[in-house]
């Protein structure tokens, strides 16, 4: 079991850290997608308008005459703009809307969605990213499983150990051990859900589920239409999604997708636990209600469960808290478990080239992914806002400065200087952390009075970053 | 918020008389047998009065809170005790 958990946990850890880095990130993917559009305000209370959705419909019919998909997110309590939205591959963007109609002149950024993207396909595409994700979330539950196994006997006891103090190999242990058993269920429930949600990327489906399928869908009774050369014309949409809200028994609806015949109008699944979208549908042509699809199968719910549970859209300000650091405790756990795998074999094996890359690896995963994160916000606010497809220049500061990271951290470990290595990484993370705030001051104007809460919240959490890579920097005067 | 407070609290004191029981604290901490008595019982009793009143508005939401709160308030409390028994031997 200690092998299974040591080097399983080593080669699939290097990744692991990494999507559950950017999986944490993502909780908050729409309010980093405010951070990084400074100019849309989050003032106004989410109200749909005729005027505002006229011209969404006609922004919408400009981007399918080129051939793209597009679709409506309507305004809701976390994020109160319309928005018209185009899939790029790797994120959703588009403009967003004011109650008006009028078109926001925010700079064009992929924002959370980057990590959101990242964490679910490590940004290489849905097949490739999606069936590796999901196989090291299989990989992920069988070291857990072994990590279990090998410190039950310590498990209640030590419940709430931690020896900072200690020497360097029982503290890394104890941060291991803490995070992992207090954040067991969080680790277990998350890596499941995940799993699940991408199983269809490993395991093939099951006959019966075919058979299934094909017997209970409505759709086998309808007519099929044609698919039309061209789209017919938008009707009003204001009536439809107050239609929508009437058919579906709900206060909100999420967002609207359209096809050459039919308008899908979803309801909002905020409130509850369930990511289940029932949907009233409408005819294109002439917007007269057709029919609403309920998700309320045994196999729907418990899809919607498991969907609900991992991508904690829940209104509770204070659960998606919860999420976030229970995310960065996982992360921390795996990186506290990488770093103890190489302090118990530096004696032994540190000769070793495959010791000397796995701690560069381990470098370039810790200190790098971080370093690349604040780049990437730094990049936000130093390209300039008009830059035409701005999100590229954005992804690649990410990328070149991680391989930047990266290739430093392999060169320090090859050459037998590892410490030397962390510590000028950590000392850059301080200086990419504390360099945020004081960019986001110099560069933007904020509106306090309204959104001092998101502004404040990414300072103290590139502060905490800071200190915590500075706390580094002088532990590392210490041998290790 | 009141309920959320109170179960943070709740679970604060949990860890504490679960870490008073330890026997690894023996040349730190004096323990009484009328001190490990209320501590058992707090130890049992606290997490599941946690649950209750997180079950108070919505069950489904509530159990994500009490684990959420719990784990959370085990590592504060855990950070809390390494630096207080620092300070004691």
């Amino acid at each position: 079991m200690g092998w299974l958990h040591s080097w399983l946990g080593l080669l699939a850890g290097l990744v692991l850290t990494c999507i559950f880095a950017t999986g944490t990130l993502s909780v908050f993917d729409t309010e980093i997608t405010h951070w990084m559009q400074p100019e849309i305000p989050l003032t106004a209370p989410p109200t749909l308008t005729a005027p505002a959705l006229t011209h969404a419909a006609t922004l919408l019919q400009n981007d399918e005459a080129k051939g793209t998909f597009p679709f409506l997110l309507l305004p809701s309590r976390r994020d109160p703009v319309l928005r018209v939205l185009n899939y790029n591959g790797h994120a959703f963007i588009g403009p967003a809307l004011a109650a008006d109609g009028h078109i926001f002149p925010a700079r064009q950024t992929a924002g959370g969605q980057f990590f959101f993207n990242f964490h679910f396909t490590l940004y290489s595409g849905v097949f490739v990213g999606s069936t590796l994700v999901c196989l090291l979330g299989l990989l992920l539950l069988v070291v857990a499983g072994a990590g279990i196994a090998i410190h039950i006997k310590a498990l209640w006891p030590n419940l709430v150990v931690v020896r900072p103090f200690a020497a360097k190999p029982r503290a890394w242990l104890d941060a291991h051990l803490l995070t992992g058993v207090l954040f067991f269920p969080f680790l277990i429930m998350i890596t499941y859900t995940g799993t699940v949600i991408l199983a269809r990327a490993i395991f093939p489906t099951h006959p019966f589920v075919q058979h299934h399928i094909a017997t209970s869908l409505p759709q086998k009774s309808r007519p099929r239409v044609a698919p039309s050369a061209k789209p017919s014309p938008i009707p009003p949409l204001l009536p439809l999604v107050e239609q929508a809200k009437t058919l579906l028994h709900t206060s909100d609806c999420r967002f609207i997708l359209f096809s050459s015949t039919e308008i899908q109008i979803f309801e909002n699944d905020e409130d509850t636990l369930f990511a289940n979208k029932s949907t009233a549908i409408f005819s294109r042509a002439d917007g007269h209600f057709l029919r609403v699809e309920e998700k309320n199968s045994a196999s729907a719910q418990a899809r919607g469960l498991m969907q609900g549970l991992h991508f904690a859209r829940f209104s509770s300000f204070l659960l998606r808290w919860l999420y976030f650091a229970s995310g960065l405790a996982c992360t921390t756990m795996m990186a506290a478990g990488l770093v103890l795998f190489f302090i118990k074999r530096r004696k032994h094996s540190s000769r070793h080239i495959a010791f000397r890359l796995g701690e560069g690896l381990t470098m370039s995963t810790i200190t790098g992914l971080t370093a690349a994160t604040l780049s990437y916000f730094l990049a936000n606010r130093l390209l300039p806002s008009t830059l035409p497809a701005r999100t590229g220049p954005e992804t690649a500061t990410f990328f070149m400065v991680w391989a930047f990271f990266s290739v430093h951290a392999l060169l320090y470990s090859l050459l037998h200087r590892p410490i030397n290595g962390w510590r000028i990484q950590c000392l850059a993370v301080v200086i990419l952390s504390l360099s945020l705030p004081c960019i986001d001051l110099f560069t933007i104007t904020h509106d306090w009075l309204n959104n001092y809460g998101l502004y404040c919240s990414v300072y103290a959490l590139a502060f905490l970053c800071a200190t915590i890579a500075f706390i580094a920097h002088q532990k590392l005067k210490e041998k290790i | 918020m009141i309920i959320w407070c109170s179960v943070f609290i709740l679970w604060c004191a949990t860890f504490f008389a679960h870490d008073h029981l330890q026997t690894h604290n023996a040349n730190i901490i004096q323990k009484t047998k009328y001190s490990s008595f209320w501590a058992q019982i707090l130890r049992g009793l606290l997490p599941l009065l946690a649950l209750v009143l997180s079950f108070y508005k919505d069950p489904g939401k509530g159990i994500l809170f009490w684990l959420g709160l719990g784990s959370c308030t085990g590592l504060s409390v855990g950070i809390a005790l390494a630096y207080r028994k620092r300070r004691l031997s």
